[in-house]
């Protein structure tokens, strides 16, 4: 009996693993009404203001393949100071899109001045969005160090040191990406330096260049950071390196961490969802204003 | 499983217990997740009750006397866990004569013996391990050097329990009693031929020890004491090393090796007393006290570089921390009238970290009325107050989920539960209970959002604290007697959580509430020889969280722009899996023999092999477009399932 049992049990076993450990399962995909899809980024350095504008698609199909762009969007900005600006559509790259309307109003935005970004089209909920532009901080010192010490993983690297006084009663968040270039003005050609550092105050942007920094650990606090970068092997004197600061918001900030968290999670099948953080009404993506500084630190 | 009896999964079969996922020993207890369980083995706090990520706890069966599962209503003497109570106590050995039991399974064999050593003194030793790595070993090796490579690669456990009772007087025994165990996962190999040979080799291990040394005293007919000293650790270590040695292998050109140590250490002492006033009284009273010392997590770093002549080492951790714990109770179960009895009780607790003391008041109150038909109505009400707690993944159950303490940021968790129910005996055999339950939690802990364990960041940044939600209704039917036993549970529950930085603030299904929960379990003993056992257990699926759209998005401004794809939840646990549903089956075929007494054991885990869900991933694939002629990328969605129907085979005799 204990060999009949065996072999049966043996039998099931062998025709039932066929094909077992990966099955195709049919779900149910969960409703879908496709929304707009806003990402709105301005700088006060900068003098214009990008906007991509998609929609969004089911989650069996891939955004990167159709772009899903919108044309014919009406994208409105206005300050608490009365300005209003439209935005002016694009027609991108086809092999790099990185924004469809832009607003080329130099000075429009200004530190401490709410904005609102209103995105109109036909089919779609009007989304909307507020920001302010926060102050910027003065760097009162921003030096090169040719021997920065080691980071985290034991490589040797250069440094950039860096002072300020963070504002006091409001939580502060800031950005920092390093250039580059032989222009001294707002470079239009450059490279961008990875920055990291073993500061806990900082983390990697999105971008996985630059670095975000909350002043959560230090808030009102005279500040010195060291930010740590590849270092240099070259004496060419016309090469530069600027320093590009900038004040962000909070929602931005979040945004730049939690996406990228998302990213790194993505293929992680046991890693917890991220839910990317959204400041679009009716609609998603993230409406970000900066005020930003650019400072020479050879 | 695999025909090893495993406590905690037969325990899962109860209403309001429910595993976490396929083949998981984790216990899921009214809402509560795993470590709001207090798990005691012989009065000893047990932080990790599971061996090969989960598939199997770490409790011999052999050396098991009982187990006691409380899920709500605790009795004072209990503190420290908001879910349930699970009391798991050795034998103590056979003061008569040697006796044993010996077992070969398909996965790992057991000895067990236990005797006197003199007249007053008996012993129980009991050990197992698993042995796929020594079967596989020369198939392994032999693939390596078929590869001009020298390597191995194996998984094992272990565990070791003992235990010695001695009586000193007819006033006196003393009780040693400990555990040790542990999972091992080594991988390695190295090159065997050319000049330069690289090699790698990689080390996983974690495991607990627990001991106890109790003094039993008998003071008077009325009071009795135990006075308890305990010790418990749970520690991981991970180690990774790779790099390359010259041809003589003697000489090391370059290596880079990773540490990481984790664990929980813990001293504690207690002393219990039991009174009897008077037959309606059986007060108990005691206190207790332990110190923790939380490592939670060290990475040691160093990099050696001959041809660079470079040698870097660094040691980046998070600092140690200690903490005492203090518990201090007194519970009566009385006899108020005769059809009323009541257990009432206080536990008071403290917790002392970082210069910070915690405290907390804990009432207790259990009532059992027995009305005149025999049926019983009960109903409780508990307080607990929990300090210490387990840092985990949402995803499943890892040895590397943290246990780490309530310190100045991050605070104690609270519940309170209450439960009302009946439970009444029909015809003898056959007993029928019903019971309802709410229960509330405060600062339940979560990792913040994306955050994980391997980061360099205080594990204090990177948790978040919440409000959770449990209410059900559990229905057991057992029938005791007879050549056909068994019972079946039903769990009708609701489970949620709350936390202001997960969810953007909302409430959110608990990934393990689960609507409804069946088991039917049953054993028939065809004659002294032959006996059948069968369990089926079916249970909504788990929540997981699904978007509802994906978008192409962009990030930042001027220098560093980039593109992404993003995926839009509209919210977490959106989503539910599979229901999950399984058929066990096994036949045992007993012989009585001149000395001893061997069994058979036959029977099949899956028996119809359901493809249960343990994930869904995702992945993609091309069609051509017949249209335009391109292929077009389609993301399609997958379940990944772990065990098909699986067999398998015991042998066991009993000396």
């Amino acid at each position: 009996m204990i060999r009949t049992l065996s072999f049966i049990i043996l039998w099931i076993s062998l025709f039932s693993c066929e094909d077992f450990f990966s099955t195709t399962v049919d779900i149910d995909i969960p409703e879908h009404e496709p929304k707009l899809v806003v990402h709105a980024f301005g700088n006060t350095l900068l003098d214009s203001i990008t906007v991509l504008v998609t929609q969004s698609v089911k989650i069996n199909e891939n955004p990167f393949q159709q772009k899903n762009l919108i044309q014919g969007a009406r994208i409105t900005i206005k300050s608490s100071e009365g300005q209003e600006a439209q935005f002016t559509e694009i027609v991108p790259d086809a092999n790099y899109v990185d924004y469809n309307y832009i607003l080329r109003a130099p000075n429009f935005l200004k530190e401490g001045v709410q904005y609102e970004l209103q995105v109109e089209k036909d089919g779609f909920e009007t989304v909307t969005a507020t920001q302010t532009v926060p102050f910027s901080t003065r760097i009162s010192k921003a030096i090169f160090i040719k021997e920065g010490g080691l980071d985290n993983d034991g490589n040797k690297r250069s440094a950039v040191d860096l002072s300020f006084k963070d504002p006091e009663e409001i939580n502060n968040y800031y950005e920092a990406t390093l250039l580059r270039t032989s222009n001294n003005n707002v470079p239009r050609y450059f490279e961008i330096l990875d920055l990291t550092s073993t500061d806990p105050a900082t983390s990697a942007s999105f971008d996985y260049y630059s670095l975000v920094i909350s002043d959560i650990s230090f808030n009102g606090d005279q500040k010195t950071l060291r930010l740590l970068t590849w270092p240099e092997h070259e004496d060419n004197q016309q090469i530069k390196k600027l320093l590009f600061w900038s004040s962000i918001t909070e929602d931005h900030y979040r945004f730049s961490k939690l996406a990228k968290k998302a990213r790194e999670n993505n293929d992680n099948p046991f890693g917890s969802p991220v839910l990317i953080p959204s400041n679009m009404s009716n609609g998603i993506g993230i409406f970000a204003l900066a005020a930003g500084q650019l400072i020479p630190v050879d | 499983m695999l025909g090893e009896v495993d406590v905690l999964k037969a325990l899962q079969l109860l209403p309001g217990v429910q595993s976490g996922g396929e083949g998981q020993s984790g216990l899921y207890i009214r809402g509560g997740s795993p470590d709001q369980n207090l798990i005691l083995l012989d009065g000893v706090p047990v932080y990790n009750a599971a061996h090969l990520f989960g598939f199997f706890s770490v409790f011999n069966a052999d050396a098991i006397r009982d187990v006691q599962l409380i899920k709500g209503g605790f009795p004072a003497r209990y503190g420290g866990r908001l879910s349930s109570v699970l009391e798991i106590n050795m034998k103590e050995g056979n003061n008569k004569k040697i006796a044993g039991t010996a077992s070969i399974g398909l996965i790992s064999s057991k000895l067990t013996l236990d005797g006197p050593i003199d007249d007053k003194t008996s012993f129980l030793i009991s050990g197992r391990r698993t042995y796929i790595d020594m079967l596989l070993r020369p198939l392994i090796k032999q693939q390596y050097k078929n590869d001009n490579q020298d390597g191995s690669l194996g998984y094992y456990f272990y565990d070791i329990n003992a235990k010695i009772n001695h009586k000193i007087s007819d006033k006196d025994r003393i009780y040693l009693s400990s555990y040790l165990g542990n999972d091992r996962f080594n991988f390695e190999s190295k090159d065997l031929r050319g000049e330069i040979r690289d090699y790698i080799k990689n080390k996983f291990g974690w495991g607990n020890i627990t001991g106890a040394a109790r003094w039993n005293h008998i003071w008077n007919p009325k009071l009795f004491s135990n006075t308890t000293l305990t010790y418990s650790q749970y520690k991981l270590n991970f180690g990774a090393e790779f790099g390359s040695r010259y041809r003589d292998q003697s000489t090391i050109r370059e290596n880079i090796a990773l540490a990481y140590i984790s664990g929980i250490y813990d001293f504690g002492a207690k002393i219990d007393f039991d009174y009897l006033p008077d037959p309606n009284h059986f007060i108990k009273f005691g206190i207790s006290g332990i110190h923790h010392r939380f490592a939670p997590g060290t990475f040691d770093l160093e990099q050696n570089d001959t041809e660079q002549d470079y040698r870097f080492m660094k040691i980046i951790g998070q600092k140690n921390i200690t903490a005492q714990e203090y518990g201090l109770y007194v519970e009566d179960d009385m006899r108020l009238f005769d059809r009323l009895k009541v257990n009432a009780g206080i536990h008071i607790s403290g917790f002392n970290v970082e210069k910070q003391f915690y405290s907390s008041i804990q009432p207790r109150l259990g009532l059992r009325y027995l009305l005149s038909d025999g049926t019983a109505i009960k109903a409780s009400y508990a307080q607990m107050r929990q300090y210490i707690q387990l840092l985990a993944y949402e995803g499943i159950g890892l040895p590397t989920d943290l246990w780490l303490p309530t310190t100045r940021r991050v605070k104690p968790q609270d519940a309170w539960q209450i439960a009302l129910g009946a439970a009444k005996t029909v015809f003898e055999q056959y007993e029928l209970s019903l019971e309802g339950y709410y229960k509330k939690m405060t600062n339940v802990i979560s990792y913040r959002e994306g955050e994980g364990l391997f980061e360099l960041s205080d594990w204090q940044d990177r948790v978040t604290q919440g409000n959770g939600w449990s209410y059900g209704t559990e229905l057991f039917f057992q029938k005791k007697k007879g050549a056909l036993t068994g019972w079946i549970g039903y769990t009708l529950s609701w489970s949620s959580r709350q936390f202001d930085d997960l969810n953007f603030g909302k409430k959110f299904d608990f990934k393990y509430d689960r609507r409804h929960d069946f088991s039917i379990v049953a054993s028939y003993q065809l004659n002294k020889k032959i006996d059948f056992s069968a369990s089926w257990v079916y249970g909504t699926g788990n929540a997981i969280s699904l978007a509802s759209s994906n978008y192409f998005g962009r990030y930042g401004y001027g220098p560093s722009r980039q593109l992404f794809r993003g995926s839009y939840f509209t919210e977490r646990n959106n989503y539910r899996m599979r229901s999950y549903h399984r058929l066990d089956f096994g036949v045992n075929f007993h012989k009585e023999k001149n000395k001893h007494s061997r069994t058979w054991s036959v029977g099949a885990y899956n028996a119809y092999s359901r493809k249960n869900p343990f994930y869904i991933f995702e992945d993609s694939d091309y069609i051509l477009d017949p249209t335009t002629g391109e292929y077009k990328e389609v993301l399609q969605f997958k379940q990944a399932s772990l065990f098909p129907l699986i067999p398998y085979v015991t042998y066991k005799i009993d000396f």
